[in-house]
Parts: C-alpha cells; sequence; structure tokens
C-alpha cells in the first residue's frame, strides 16, 4: 500500500513537472513584434500591420457612423464573414466601395439613423477597400480582409509624430509583416528575430517617416 | 489646358517661381492645380458678427440675430447641413428644386445621388444670390420661405426636407442671422507679372 501511494505520488509528481515543462516551452517560443513609428510632419490617421502566413482566424468587422464622420479607420475582416455597418448618427449616410482594381463594388443604399446592413467579404485576402458615403464624400474609412490573428490597427494623434506598439504572443515560425498606411507605400519586410530593422515609410516614394520594428 | 499652360509659361516669372517651388514638375496641370489650392485656401472669411458673438462678444449681434440662430440651430433645421464653421456639411442633397437636373447622378452613379447638389457654405451668402443650384430664388427670403414648405414633392427628395411652420418673425429672424455670418475678404486684382 505505502508503496502504491509512492509510486502514485512519483507518478502525479512526473506529470507536474513534464507539463510544466511544457508551458515553459511554449512560453519560450512565443515572441513579440515591437514597433516604433516616427513621422517628419504629418501624421496618418491610422495604419494596419500584420503577419500573413497565419491566415487562421475568422475576424467579423463593424464600421459605425457618427457625428459625419466613420467611428472606426481600419478595420478587418476575413473572407466569408460578414462587415457589419451602422449608422448610429441623426441623419442619413450610405457607405459604398468602388474599388475597379480589385473589382469591388458595392453600394448599400439609403442608411437611415439606428439601421444597420450586412455585407459579406467577398474579397480577397490582403486587399484593403475605402469606404466612403455617397452623400458625404469626405468621410472615409477602410476595410481589409486580413485572417492574421497577429495584427495591429494602431491609431495616431495629429500632434504625436512618434508612436509605439507591440504585438504579443506570435509564433516562433513567422517571420513577414506587411504594413499598410492608407495613402502611402505598403510595405512587407521579413524580420529576423532580435534584429532591429528600420524602414522609410513614403507616399509616391517620397520619404515621410521612419518605422523600427524588432522582432524579439 | 492645352491653350494655358503655354500661355501661362511664356511669362518668365511663372517660370521661375513654379521652378522653384516645384523643382521636379515645374508648371503642369497639376502644379497649377496646387497653386490655385493653395490660393483658395487662403480666403478665409473670419471676424463676422456671428464669430465675434461666439468669442464673447455678445452685443457683436442684434436680438433679431440671435434668435435667427437659435432657429437656425433648431426649429429650421438648418444645421442638419449646413453645419460647421463653414456651414456647410461638403455634403450633396436633394432639395426639391426640380428642374430635370441630375445633378450629383451626373457624376457619381446612384439613385441616392439623383438631383443632389453639393451644400454650399453660407459665409456672405448675403453677397452671393441668386440662389440655388440653377439661381432660381432671388433672395434669400425666397429662400427661406421655400424651405418653409418643406420644398417640391421630387424624386429623392432629401428626407431631411421639412415644412417648419415658420412664422413672419422666425423668417425675418433667420435672414437677420444670416446678414451675420457677413465679413467679406478683399482680393485685389493681380496684374499678369
Amino acid at each position: 500500500m505505502r508503496f502504491s501511494v509512492k509510486i502514485g505520488s512519483a507518478i502525479i509528481f512526473a506529470l507536474f513537472y513534464a507539463s510544466s515543462c511544457i508551458v515553459s516551452f511554449t512560453s519560450l517560443q512565443a515572441r513579440e513584434l515591437i514597433g516604433t513609428f516616427l513621422f517628419k510632419k504629418r501624421t496618418p490617421r491610422s495604419a494596419l500591420i500584420y503577419f500573413p502566413e497565419d491566415q487562421s482566424a475568422k475576424l467579423q468587422a463593424m464600421v459605425d457612423q457618427k457625428n459625419t464622420r466613420f467611428m472606426q479607420s481600419i478595420v478587418l475582416g476575413s473572407k466569408g464573414e460578414k462587415v457589419l455597418f451602422k449608422n448610429s448618427d441623426t441623419i442619413n449616410h450610405n457607405i459604398y466601395v468602388d474599388d475597379r482594381e480589385a473589382k469591388v463594388q458595392f453600394d448599400i443604399g439609403l442608411a437611415p439613423p439606428g439601421s444597420t446592413f450586412e455585407q459579406e467579404i467577398t474579397w480577397d485576402e490582403g486587399t484593403v477597400l475605402r469606404l466612403s458615403c455617397k452623400i458625404h464624400p469626405r468621410m472615409r474609412s477602410w476595410v481589409a480582409s486580413i485572417s492574421s490573428p497577429y495584427n495591429r490597427v494602431i491609431k495616431f494623434k495629429r500632434k504625436k509624430k512618434k508612436k509605439s506598439f507591440k504585438i504579443i504572443n506570435i509564433p516562433e515560425h513567422l517571420r513577414r509583416v506587411k504594413i499598410w498606411i492608407p495613402g502611402y507605400d505598403a510595405l512587407e519586410l521579413q524580420l529576423s528575430p532580435g534584429k532591429a530593422k528600420k524602414v522609410f515609410i513614403t507616399k509616391k516614394k517620397k520619404k515621410r517617416g521612419i518605422l523600427k520594428l524588432t522582432l524579439q | 489646358m492645352d491653350e494655358l499652360l503655354p500661355r501661362l509659361r511664356s511669362v518668365p516669372y511663372y517660370q521661375r517661381r513654379f521652378a522653384a517651388l516645384f523643382p521636379d514638375a515645374g508648371l503642369t496641370a497639376q502644379t497649377l492645380a496646387l497653386a490655385i489650392a493653395a490660393f483658395e485656401r487662403n480666403i478665409i472669411s473670419t471676424n463676422s458678427p456671428f464669430d465675434r458673438y461666439l468669442q464673447g462678444n455678445l452685443a457683436a449681434m442684434d436680438q433679431s440675430a440671435i434668435q435667427g440662430m437659435r432657429l437656425f440651430e433648431g426649429k429650421a433645421r438648418c444645421v442638419l447641413c449646413h453645419g460647421g464653421s463653414n456651414f456647410t456639411d461638403n455634403g450633396f442633397h436633394n432639395i426639391g428644386i426640380n428642374n430635370g437636373d441630375q445633378g450629383r447622378s451626373k457624376i457619381q452613379a446612384g439613385s441616392i445621388n439623383y438631383g443632389a447638389f453639393k451644400t454650399p457654405g453660407l459665409r456672405n451668402v448675403i453677397l452671393t444670390g441668386p440662389y440655388m443650384h440653377d439661381g432660381s430664388l432671388q433672395s434669400l427670403e425666397a429662400v427661406i420661405r421655400y424651405y418653409n414648405t418643406g420644398g417640391n414633392m421630387a424624386r429623392n427628395l432629401d428626407p431631411l426636407m421639412q415644412p417648419l411652420k415658420l412664422t413672419e418673425e422666425e423668417v425675418f429672424d433667420l435672414l437677420a442671422f444670416l446678414g451675420s455670418i457677413n465679413n467679406p475678404v478683399t482680393i485685389q486684382r493681380p496684374q499678369i507679372p
């Protein structure tokens, strides 16, 4: 009996030790991406950064409108899922997309106050479309077809030219990162763990800022 | 543009200035547009009686204009389209001036754009008659009385257009307010250098 209890305890201890090793091993394998944007003059409203190699997420997007503005600058949704358009404003709005290059066109028609509309995301992975309102053409927002769970939409404040961010729990094998900023040239980078990478942020090839990324 | 660009390029001053400002491009249709846009952005009307009232000078507007301001924001519903510092939402609306003009929908397809025209800003509006996209209303009083009716029945009439039931006094209070957002910007007519 004592001998059985001792073996039982040993087995339990071994299992506990093994599981803690597995947890430690997993934690060691997850990485984090640390980045800093620094713009020379004007900052954009927002930026999108993501790891395109992992497309395992099923993201649902939502865009709302209030005070004659879109409340979200960039939203992410996966192909096959839906984007929900809401109008929380006190006036009529509309949402449409007319992207000849991506061959995506839709128009939800008149969206009265309090209305909602679901639009299926039919466009290809990695496509970013501009949303606008036909009644108020200055309204702009962006919906990106992204299925990467490792993503971040970074919001900038107008007068703050420097902005840092972090993406955590990134699987060890992911190295490629994409950066998309409305109106700027898109970037795609290959990162090496532990090595900082600095790239210029450009607009029509003119330098507008710097992005520093470290995958650690 | 085929005639304009050569004419402008033949003026040495413009050649020098555009070369200095746009060293990569010089004087092109694009840089010409940028220059004109920069000039237009400097045409800013401020310091009207309304602006001074907002800054704390309570004597800048008389009682009729103050009452008109309250109507503008409230019962008369003007602010729903003519809001913001320039009194425009920069949007497109069909307000029922029904002369068969397709309006915005000629530029951008969509039933929502049919008969819609851009909301103009209202600064200095007492100087910019006649009114509406076709100049069909000769006076601001006629404009206010038109809005008071809720607009003509028209295809794609904006739901914001509703009868206002303004009294005679309220019509003239609104007129007084529209007169208070007046402060013309004087531009000296330039000579070709």
